[in-house]
């Protein structure tokens, strides 16, 4: 067991898939070289397996994701990487039009099995065009998968999965997390699947939601209500935002009947309020209060300004007030 | 046509029951919205309520007398064409079941969740039976749980007296009876004594009364002002005052304005426990004491910190006025944080008095009397003093602070001269 941060997990991943199979290649804008990155994501991997393998981009997003979808028909695993989440909407109609339609377009004959590495979210003081959860755009396309690891663990098991599938799928990192978790983590090899969500702990009062940042709050809170309050609340990390593991979260929420759903994206038409309409179509008869969602508010994006910022950010104390309330209604 | 129900209306902040007094119509009277239906009572206040429908009277649920929560069912009104699909039983038998046992039921049907309504449906539990937890008496699915396992199930609806017809009720029981005699009506006597039930002021009065007792643990202080430079700047006022103002100037005004100074400079005075919580209040209100022939009243001068004596004489003026004519509003009658009682228009120099609840304190002002006092070192002088009695919330207030306090008030009331304006 070694301890790693979920940068180092994602690094891992990838070296780890790149040894295993040829067919694996890295680029984007900074990727290769020396610098392996902004956030160094895939440092050390360009010296390791060469320049042929791991390369820089110019700065097109539309042509990265357009190189990795050919890339994927002619047989290779592409890990092209956006450095920003922000920075993905040029790539927009590669993506929706031709990566993630490839399967459907040719009958089940062909797809283009890539993944679209990218750091999301808030809380770092990035402003309008490094703080974005830009995953919305991505949901109810079928045909691609959209998944965020929020935990160090996830984070190496998810990735290496992701790799080895033969679906398109958009990998949301979460930035804030990059160095903020760590954890031990099993040396030998382990797989995390990309279509489950995960119950982080077991409880009959209510089910929280939650995924990446506004997680690690969730689990805060949840720990420290159970033990001044005696809230036992069930805790599921998200993690497949497109397709949802149903089965899961309609389990859960008929399990206890309450529901809460936080995520750090703008209220309004989030991945939650699918969640939401799953539950509420599934579960109505064992729901004993409203499905609560906590998010942030319907501004177009997060401000630059540090109070700003945190204003419009969930935090900690909303999450614990949130979990509060509902166990009191 | 359907059955409109009208509840025991909201009647301000804090007050969660009232006594219906009076009904102002009758079964199969026809009624307008906003029509007085009845009147109420409700922290020493009387109120004539509205009626929330146009329509004909069908049933007076509540017995005049009766104290109620407020949001209980007080009447049901048969509204012409009213797109509500219940058909006049079914709201009969929903509606009857809280006035029975309306301190218990506020007498609203629960809404219930879809989960808590499949459980009570899948079970056949006696949703009455139920006692809710979640908010404003929400019956949560633990709540549900909890009965179940309690061994609870198949609950048995309680018989209701108001089940059966007026007609037919059996006067099997003379507590029934009692129940049903309005407020101070004589229900036996004989030579020797009088037998009244309370009426719904009485009642609450002894209520408030052993709540205080029971809950605030007392504590008592006594100190002596002396007065005298005070009597003199009253009575070279009051002439002129009365002449003007068209009421007297009593020396009421000054001891409010020196306590309302004094709780200035210890705001502590200004508190009040309330469920394991101290609150301190910014707002200087004062509870001043009025009395008539049958009741003590203790009506509210708001933020009396700014305001002059003569502010506070009119203001104590106005509000004896209603009370004396028995048209004290309801926002005067509420607020208060600290209770002055002028004790001393019974000719009292000493006493103790129980804290108007939940307030922190009430100081009593005794009658001023002329003494002969010891001026300076070797003097004797017929002096003008008062006693100052104050009674405090032992939880909040210690001796010291209650003590520094009425050495405020004394200071304060020793500070006027001939030289004060009242303006």
């Amino acid at each position: 067991m070694k301890e790693l941060t979920y940068l180092e997990a994602i690094n891992q991943a990838i070296d780890e898939e790149m040894a295993r199979d040829k067919g694996v290649v890295v680029f984007g804008e900074d990727v290769g070289g020396d610098k392996g990155g902004v956030f160094g994501a895939t440092k050390g991997l360009a010296a390791k397996y060469g320049d042929r393998r791991v390369f820089n981009t110019p700065i097109a997003e539309a042509e990265i994701a357009g190189l990795a979808t050919g890339l994927g028909l002619m047989g290779h695993h592409a890990i092209a990487e956006f450095q920003f989440a922000d920075y993905i909407l040029p790539a927009v109609n590669q993506i929706l039009s031709e990566t993630t339609r490839m399967r459907y377009r040719t009958g089940g004959d062909w797809t283009a099995p890539v993944v679209f590495r990218t750091p999301y979210g808030a809380g770092v003081r990035g402003g309008l065009y490094h703080s974005q959860a830009t995953d919305k755009i991505f949901l109810g396309q079928p045909g691609l998968r959209v998944v965020t690891p929020s935990t160090v663990y996830d984070a190496k098991g998810m990735l290496k999965s992701a790799i080895r599938s033969e679906d398109p799928v958009l990998f949301y990192e979460h930035k804030r997390l990059y160095r903020m978790i760590k954890a031990e983590i099993p040396e030998e090899e382990y797989l995390v699947p990309i279509d489950k969500a995960h119950v982080i702990r077991e409880g009959e009062d209510l089910t929280v939601i939650s995924y990446g940042l506004t997680l690690q709050y969730v689990l805060k809170s949840v720990a420290d209500l159970a033990e001044t309050e005696g809230i036992d609340a069930e805790v599921i990390d998200l993690r497949s935002l497109y397709p949802l593991d149903k089965e899961t979260l309609i389990k859960s929420a008929s399990k206890t009947g309450k529901v809460l759903l936080v995520t750090e994206d703008n209220l309004e038409s989030n991945v939650m309020s699918e969640v939401a309409a799953t539950i509420a179509e599934s579960a109505l008869f064992d729901l004993d209060a409203p499905i609560t969602r906590l998010a942030a508010p319907n501004t177009p994006t997060v401000a630059y300004a540090a109070n700003l910022e945190k204003e419009f950010l969930v935090s900690e104390e909303k999450v614990r007030q949130a979990i509060l309330d509902l166990a009191q209604f | 046509m359907s059955i409109e129900i009208i509840k025991m209306p909201g009647l301000g902040e804090s007050v969660t029951e009232a006594s219906l007094e009076k009904w102002l119509t009758a079964p199969n009277e026809s009624i307008q919205k906003y029509d007085p239906i009845a009147e109420v009572m409700s922290d020493k206040v009387s109120t004539e309520i509205p009626a929330s429908f146009t329509g004909v009277v069908k049933k007076l649920l509540i017995n005049e007398g009766d104290m109620v929560p407020i949001g209980t069912p007080i009447m049901e009104v048969e509204v012409e064409g009213s797109t509500g699909k219940v058909s006049v039983n079914e709201v009969e038998e929903t509606s009857q079941q809280p006035v029975a046992t309306p301190e218990e039921k506020t007498g609203k049907k629960p809404r219930l969740s879809p989960v808590v309504a499949r459980m009570i449906e899948e079970n056949n539990l006696d949703v009455e039976a139920i006692q809710g937890t979640g908010n404003n008496g929400r019956i949560t699915k633990t709540d549900v749980r909890k009965f179940m396992k309690s061994g609870a199930k198949e609950g048995i609806k309680p018989p209701t007296i108001s089940e059966q017809p007026q007609t037919e009720r059996p006067v099997s029981s003379v507590a029934k009876v009692e129940e049903v005699v309005p407020a101070k009506e004589i229900v036996t006597g004989d030579d020797r004594k009088i037998i009244q039930k309370p009426s719904a002021t009485r009642r609450m009065i002894a209520d408030r009364m052993v709540k205080s007792t029971t809950e605030i643990p007392h504590a008592w202080l006594v100190v002596e002002a002396d007065v005298t430079e005070l009597v003199k700047l009253r009575n070279q006022l009051k002439a002129d005052y009365e002449k003007e103002n068209g009421h007297k100037l009593t020396y009421f005004p000054f001891f409010l304005q020196a306590v309302a100074r004094a709780i200035r400079q210890y705001p502590v005075m200004n508190s009040s426990w309330q469920q394991d919580q101290i609150i301190q209040y910014k707002d200087v209100n004062l509870s001043i004491a009025v009395a008539t022939e049958e009741y003590l009243y203790v009506p509210v001068i708001k933020q009396i910190d700014q305001r002059s004596i003569a502010g506070i004489a009119s203001e104590v003026n106005r509000l004896s006025r209603d009370i004396k004519q028995g048209q004290m509003k309801m926002e005067d009658m509420q607020g208060g944080t600290f209770t002055v009682n002028n004790t001393g228009t019974f000719g009292s120099v000493q006493s103790m008095g129980v804290i108007n609840y939940p307030q922190a304190a009430i100081l009593q002002v005794e009658s001023i009397r002329k003494e002969l006092k010891v001026v300076g070192d070797n003097e004797v002088a017929i002096r003008d003093v008062v006693n100052l009695c104050l009674s405090i919330d032992h939880r909040i207030l210690d001796g010291l602070v209650a003590g520094n306090f009425l050495k405020a008030v004394k200071e304060q009331l020793e500070a006027y001269s001939v030289q004060t304006s009242i303006y």
